[in-house]
């Protein structure tokens, strides 16, 4: 196929296998790419509480609609591209670099008007960084990460497979790929409205991983979750409690909207 | 339901759906898990978007972004292409999205150039010499690599450095295979033509 000439062909064989990333650079981008993961998962539950109380008549439709643009910005949003920034290896914020991260698919209904765009699509689905060899689906019909994409109504409840007893982790780092789909599980919970079980799955969460690299999207889920358990009288305090140790989270707003509290 | 569909890797497993006893017994082709298409697939990925031109400070982000897409269409993944060819995709996209926007906005990147590839720490214990001789051949590379437009460079690049083959090539872009083959043709003359232009200079230059 083309090949080159004899010249040109040593050239590129003497540098093919140069530029190498290292194991330090592999582990970081992986950490970033499940945490952000796990922080779309978080905020869409977030936007389902939202969605929920909206429904009930308790919120208004403005509040709706703004929690609505806040969790897409921050479910890795298709509109604003949230990347997880290199300062925040285990975190994610919204980055000014927007357009860089949006979607490839710059015609895509999400790249444009996350508002409008179906609630659970819009909120579940992160930017689509490009077309795939398979056909690209449309963003309309994205499912969210932890829903049946075979389109199913809601399935019972599939237990989590890091809530079996183990030896505790170490390192928050080493947790990560074990934390991600009990989080995931809480997650459908909440968009299930089992605000039950998703705090007891968030107990687990909290017992096997105390100290785990998605502690503070645990927490953030608790107060969602708490919030959305009519009575709870520990709501208020999970969600304040929150607000003020992870003031920088991307998940405030989202924990201030889902329980009524006012900006400071 | 018309045909089964694989489910997110991160719902497979012990306990998962699929392991029902109830279930009826097939074949259900399951995805590949994340972790394993990362595993295979990070160091191609890394290399090739830094090859397509994306500026050192934003490789990063742009590898980020291609295996968050990754994480997330995982479970769409239907086997129609090989796994690396599917990844491929989605970086070649993810680069010239990243392009666009640099082009378009205010930004960083905007004012930073491209980062020679040379730039890249050695990272396999070379000798100082080796390490000199490499980056000078790196730097070349890339000087040559940038005196193509963006399309040709993408078949170069996929093509010569990873390898790959016209139809692998026209999966990857969604080109007719022809027009692969007629750019492929296009870029490795105007290669070879730039080495030779620098070669010639460097002959003139004197040593």
């Amino acid at each position: 196929m083309n090949d080159l000439d004899p010249k040109a062909q040593a050239l590129i064989d003497s540098i093919r296998d140069t530029d190498r990333p290292t194991r330090h650079e592999k582990a970081r981008v992986k950490r970033r790419v499940l945490a952000r993961a796990a922080g779309a998962m978080i905020a869409a539950s977030a936007s389902a509480a939202s969605t929920t109380t909206a429904a009930a008549g308790i919120g208004s439709a403005k509040m709706v609609v703004v929690a609505v643009a806040v969790s897409a910005l921050i479910a890795g949003g298709a509109a604003a591209g949230a990347v997880v920034s290199r300062q925040h290896a285990s975190r994610w914020v919204t980055a000014t670099v927007s357009q860089a991260n949006a979607p490839v698919a710059a015609s895509a209904p999400m790249a444009t008007s996350p508002v409008v765009a179906p609630m659970t699509a819009a909120l579940a689905t992160p930017p689509e960084t490009g077309a795939s060899a398979t056909p690209p689906e449309t963003v309309g019909s994205a499912q969210p990460l932890a829903t049946d994409p075979r389109g199913a109504p809601p399935r019972a409840p599939i237990a989590p497979r890091a809530a079996a007893p183990m030896a505790p982790p170490t390192t928050s780092q080493e947790t990560l790929e074990e934390e991600l789909p009990l989080l995931q599980s809480a997650q459908e919970a909440l968009r299930l409205g089992e605000p039950d079980r998703a705090l007891s799955l968030l107990d687990a969460h909290a017992k096997r991983f105390p100290a785990g690299a998605l502690a503070e999207e645990r927490r953030a889920a608790r107060a969602l979750a708490a919030c959305r358990r009519t009575g709870d009288p520990s709501a208020r305090t999970e969600a304040e409690a929150f607000l003020h140790d992870s003031p920088s989270s991307p998940l405030v707003e989202s924990v201030r909207k889902a329980c009524a509290l006012a900006p400071p | 339901m018309s045909r089964a569909r694989a489910l997110p890797a991160l719902e497979l497993g012990p306990g998962g759906p699929q392991s029902s006893p109830s279930a009826p017994i097939r074949a259900v082709p399951q995805p590949p898990r994340f972790h394993a298409v990362y595993d295979d697939c990070f160091e191609l990925v890394w290399r090739t978007v830094r090859r397509l031109g994306v500026p050192n400070a934003a490789v990063e982000d742009v590898v980020q972004e291609v295996f968050f897409a990754v994480h997330r269409k995982l479970g769409d993944f239907e086997g129609r292409s090989s796994v690396k060819t599917w990844v491929f995709a989605i970086a070649v996209h993810a680069v010239r999205h990243h392009r666009r926007s640099w082009q378009r906005k205010e930004s960083p990147c905007r004012t930073a150039p491209e980062t020679p590839m040379d730039e890249i720490p050695d990272r396999r214990g070379r000798s100082p010499l080796q390490e000199a001789e490499t980056r000078d051949k790196l730097r070349l590379v890339d000087e040559l690599l940038r005196s193509l437009d963006d399309d040709k460079r993408e078949v170069f690049v996929l093509a010569h450095l990873e390898q790959m083959t016209a139809p692998e090539i026209a999966e990857i872009l969604s080109e007719n295979v022809n027009t692969v083959y007629s750019r492929l043709r296009a870029a490795k003359e105007e290669f070879e033509q730039a080495l030779e232009r620098r070669r010639a200079n460097d002959a003139w230059r004197g040593p």
